[in-house]
Order: C-alpha cells, then structure tokens, then sequence
C-alpha cells in the first residue's frame, strides 16, 4: 500500500525515507550529478543547469511543499499517491549525463573504461535493482502463471461437455486477480472489489444482510481465507445463491475434505490447484433439461 | 513461436506506423534536419494525440469497439499508404536511412551499442512473469472491452456494467488502444499489452533518451551512446516507487509507465529545443502535442504534466527574462487543465455522464 500524503500529512518524508530506505540513495547521487553541473563548465552543462536548477527550485517550492501539497490534494479530491511527482524529478537526464561526462573526460581509453566501470558500481550500489522483486521467469506467452491456463483450460473442456454456457467459477485468490484479463468468458464469482475488501477488513457476514454479499463474503471466507468453521449448509446455500459451478481451491489448502463433503468433485489439477466441479449446480442443471444423469 | 512471430510483427506494425505519423509533422519542419528517431519520437505522441480526438467520442457514443477499430486502422491506413505513397516523403525517407547507413559503417560500435541497450531492455522486460494486482483494472478492462465488443463499459473490478462513465479514466485512452488492436488483429491482451506494449514502450524511452544525448553532446555518437547505457543502468538499478523505472520494466501495460518514463523526459526534451532554439515556433506546437497526448495516455498527466510544463518554462522565462514562455506554456497544457477541470467536477458530483 504506497504512503498516502493525506494520511501521512507533514511525517510523509520521514515515513517515504524510513519505508524505502535502501532504496533511495540514488537522491543522493541526483544531489551530486545536480551539483556538479556546477562544476562543469561546457555550454551544454550551463544550459542544463540554467534549465533544471530553476525548474528544481519551483518543484520544491510548489509541489515538494508537502504543507501546500497536503491542503492541495485534500481540497481538489486528487489522488494521494503523491509519490508519482517524484518522478518529474530529471534523474534519468542528470545522473546518465553526468557520468557521460565524467567518463568522456577520462584521457585513453583504459582511464575510459576505468571511470565507466567505476560509475557503474556507484549506480548498482545505490539503488535496488529491477529484479530484487524475485518475479519468477515467464513460462508462457501471456506471462501468466501456468496453473491459470491448465485450469481454464479443464474448466472449458468440461463445461463444453457439459453444454454450460454461462460458467460461474470460484478461483483462488491468486487466479481470481487473474482470470479476467485471461478469459473474460467466465463469470466471475468473487468480483474484485468483495474479495479485496473482505481480505483486508476481515469483513464477516454478519455485517450486513445483503444475500448477495453474504455469499461471496462466505465463498471468500472458506476458499480464500481457509477458514472452515463454516457450516456445510452455509457454504452449499451460498454456492447455490451464486450459481457457482466450478471451484478452483488451493492444492496445500486445509478444506478438501470438506468441500468433498459439500457436494464437490475433483474433476483435475494443477501443480498448485485441485479444480472441482459442484454436483448439485449440475444436478439443478440436469433437472432443468429434463433429464438425469447416470453415474457409472 | 508463434506468438514471438506475431509480437515481432505487432512491434513492426507499432514502428512503421509511428514513423508515418510523425513524418507527417517532422518533414514539415523546414529548420529542423530529418532524424529517424525523432520522428518516431513525435509520431508515437502523434498517434496517441490523434486517437483520443477519435476514440473519447467514440465511447461517449457507446459504440461497438468494432466499429471504433474499423474507424481507427482505415485512418492509420491512409496515412501510412499516403506517406508511403508521396515521392518526397520516400525521398526524405532514403536520405535519412542512407545517412543511418553511413554513421554504421564509420562507427559500427558506437551505433550498435544503444541497439543492444535497448535489445537488453526489451529481453528484461518480457522474461518475467507479472502479476501485479493493478493489472486487474487495466489488462481486465481491455479484456472485458474486447470480449464484450464494447468501449471500457463494463468495470473490471466488479464485472458488472458501469452506470456511468469513469471520467478519470475515460480520457486517458492508451488502454482503449490497446483494445482496439486486439479485436482488429485477434492478439490477445495479455500479449499486446505486456509484451507488445512493453517493448514498444522501451524503444520510445530509449528514443528519447537518445534524442536528449544526442541534443547535449551535439550528435558524438560515443557520448551519445554511453548515456544510452548509463540511463540503462540507472533504470536497472532504481527500482522504487520513486522513480518511474520499475513501471517501465515491469508494468509497462500501464499508462502510468509511458507517463514517467517516455512524456516527462520528451516534455524536457522539447524545452531545452525551445531554449536553444528559441525561434522556432514548431517546438511550442510539439509542446503541445505532448500536453494533448500526455492526457490520452495516463490520467495521471493531468497533474504531472501541468507542474512540468509550468515549472519549466517559468524556468525558462526567468532565464530569458521574458514572461512569454511561461504564457505559452500555460496555452499549450490547457488540454491536461479541462480534462483535470472534469475529473474534479465529477469527483465532486457536478460532471457525470450516465451510460
């Protein structure tokens, strides 16, 4: 959750700097690239510098004022993820153009190579680098995780053979952030919103009456949250109420047992996900054809 | 493999179009020798600028997304058949190329290095698998666009209809775009606008970066290079929110990463022209262009862009001693002004528009 300039008021700096400290020592080095436009005495350094100190000087006095800044954003509704005008600071501009120049300054090429390489640690060191996320190497095309494609992709299969054409599936957390960029064929049960604001509120059902949000805030609580002291019928109702046909729950998760007892089937899985199909949503299905299934 | 054949095509596609739309403006720019990557530069804001003047309408008017790309790629056609197409532009065209082919073979390192720097970048960008919540809204909304045939009528976040328009981010139709490419080439959204996008969105930073070079060390194709490289690195190594980088390397979908990374330097860009060359008016009108495009690509801007434009040619009025810049550039943000004025009328409940 970025600091919010609102909430944070006048601490916003100290809680920017205690929160990403590590990763802000490239300000300092923007500071010395600033400076050193002094420094530098070629027209083109001057023109920069008669550019950007000015520029820099009207940012601190306007929108780096975080007293003004504060009032501001509140008065107009604006978006408190002020964080965002950091970014019309010229770092990208500054520090490259000056470590060109320090570099171009060095006399023979080793003394070249040797300011290139040396500028190159002082860059590395100072900042985080791109992939301390840890995100894991893309093993298909949408850059999705695979779990997500083989799920759909059962799911389909089965809904196919099934004649299902409306197909409301439950995913886990992670494949609900998902599904909708990657198929937005499937209906949804958990939308976006409910499953956020229950996850972080901790929101419980007897919050409200609504039957609608009752359900999903139960589907949520069971599937998302592992909470299982849900009652089966509870649970059942609330499938039924969203007309939930499939069920993509965690494989490590601790309810498997018990959405077996609630009229589920393992119809396939994934490395990380078993993916069920809710027998009574077919059977209500089968009924409405006017016909019933046999099971050999 | 076929998707890695399709996005390289896809990316083709991007840059002959890019380079079309901003032939139309640079080539009458009299004063002003023709450059290969400044003209795509200015066509990539061109077509963006172009797209929003088409594309708001079209969702104000709740048209199928069919009808908007049908709209949209038979004028890309046209420009691109009448650039293509007119003997002088050709002639132009073959010049600039001729003179890229000489500057290879008298200084084959220095023009290859800031190709591999961008070919670095662009293999960074496409290697990893993302996920980030945000993508939900973004990559959702032209997913549900495509599938629904509609123009961002449904909200991704609750999939249900909106019922009225998001006039925050409504203007900003960078994902609109997005959309109508993969309806009217069967793409999906999550290829186009990750992959795709992210690479497009790399070689336009880069382009600007090298246009800035190129500008303070008056065309050393060395120096040029080198701070091609350095800006590489400081993006591989700043990764917080308080630089744009880890937008542009890893959410490139988001307009927010062309925002930060592409119009904030290029609206640099452009004032450090207009303060070495004070004369030429075009520059004012590029400034613009950026202001107007800025809006189209990030709701964002309508903050950002103001401060920057402002700051800076107060900036440059001070130097020059002269209020008329700061004048001018008050006229040329105006776009990122009217579309804030709205968006707080309708945080305000005074401007909302029902579907």
């Amino acid at each position: 959750m970025p600091i919010q300039i609102t909430e944070a008021g006048v601490d916003f700096i100290r809680q920017c700097l205690q929160t990403y400290q590590g990763e802000t020592w490239f300000l300092l080095l923007f500071a010395g690239a600033m400076l050193l436009l002094f420094w530098l005495k070629d027209p083109e350094s001057r023109t920069l510098r008669l550019l950007l100190w000015p520029y820099f000087t009207v940012l601190v006095c306007t929108v780096y004022n975080i007293l003004i800044m504060q009032v501001f954003i509140r008065k107009l509704n604006l978006s408190g993820e002020y964080y965002r005008f950091f970014w019309l600071l010229p770092l990208g501009i500054v520090i490259p153009y000056v470590c060109t120049r320090l570099t171009a300054s060095g006399n023979g090429r080793m003394k070249k190579i040797l300011v290139f390489l040396l500028l190159t640690i002082v860059i590395a060191a100072a900042g985080a680098p791109a992939w301390s996320r840890k995100l894991p190497i893309t093993s298909n095309p949408y850059r999705i995780p695979d779990d997500m494609i083989i799920a759909c992709d059962i799911i389909k299969k089965d809904a196919k053979r099934e004649r299902l054409e409306d197909v409301g599936v439950v995913f886990d957390f992670n494949l609900n952030l998902l599904v909708t960029q990657y198929d937005p064929s499937f209906r949804v049960i958990i939308p976006y919103e409910s499953m956020m604001t229950t996850v972080n509120t901790g929101r419980t059902k007897t919050d409200t009456d609504n039957i609608w949000l009752n359900s999903r805030i139960t589907l949520v609580e069971l599937l998302m949250l592992d909470r299982y002291w849900v009652p089966h019928e509870d649970f059942m109702s609330a499938l039924n109420v969203t007309e939930t046909a499939y069920v993509v729950y965690d494989a490590s998760g601790p309810n498997h047992d018990y959405l077996l007892g609630a009229g589920l089937a393992e119809i396939g899985r994934t490395d990380d996900y078993v993916i069920y199909k809710y027998g009574w949503y077919f059977d209500r299905l089968y009924k409405s054809r006017g016909y019933v299934k046999f099971e050999f | 493999m076929l998707e890695i054949l399709f996005c390289i095509y896809m990316l083709l596609f991007y840059m002959i179009v890019y380079f079309s739309f901003g032939s139309l403006v640079t080539v009458r720019m009299k004063e002003e020798k023709f450059s290969v990557t400044f003209t795509m530069m200015i066509g990539f804001f061109l077509y963006y600028g172009i797209f929003q003047v088409i594309a708001v309408p079209c969702t104000f008017l709740k048209l199928p997304l069919s009808w908007l790309a049908v709209i949209w790629l038979s004028l890309v056609a046209v420009v691109v058949v009448y650039m293509c197409g007119t003997a002088a532009y050709r002639k132009i065209w073959m010049g600039a190329f001729d003179g890229i082919r000489r500057q290879v073979f008298e200084q084959p390192f220095w023009t290859l290095v800031p190709l591999l720097a961008v070919a670095a970048q662009a293999v960074f960008v496409v290697m990893w698998q993302t996920d980030y919540w945000d993508a939900t809204y973004y990559i959702g909304d032209v997913s549900l666009s495509v599938y629904t045939n509609t123009i961002s009528l449904f909200d991704p976040l609750t999939g249900e209809m909106r019922s009225a328009f998001d006039i925050r981010h409504c203007f900003a139709t960078y994902l609109v775009q997005d959309a109508v490419v993969c309806k009217a080439f069967g793409i999906h959204p999550l290829i186009e606008m990750k992959t795709v996008m992210g690479v497009v969105v790399t070689i336009i930073n880069n382009l600007v970066t090298y246009n800035i070079a190129r500008l303070f060390f008056k065309g050393n194709r060395e120096h040029t290079g080198l701070m091609v490289v350095f800006a590489l690195l400081l993006n591989l190594f700043t990764y917080t929110a308080y630089t744009s980088s880890g937008f542009l390397l890893l959410r490139s979908y988001e307009g927010k990463a062309v925002l930060g990374s592409v119009i904030v330097p290029a609206v640099l860009y452009i004032v450090a022209r207009l303060y070495r060359d004070g004369k030429k008016k075009a520059f004012w009108w590029l400034l613009f262009l950026l202001c107007l495009s800025s809006c189209a690509i990030s709701s964002s801007a309508m903050t950002l862009i103001p401060v920057e434009v402002g700051a800076l040619t107060l900036s440059l009025s001070l130097v020059r001693r002269d209020w008329r810049p700061l004048a001018k550039g008050l006229l040329c943000m105006t776009p990122c002004l009217v579309i804030l004025l709205l968006y707080v009328a309708s945080s305000f409940g005074l401007f909302v528009v029902h579907i």
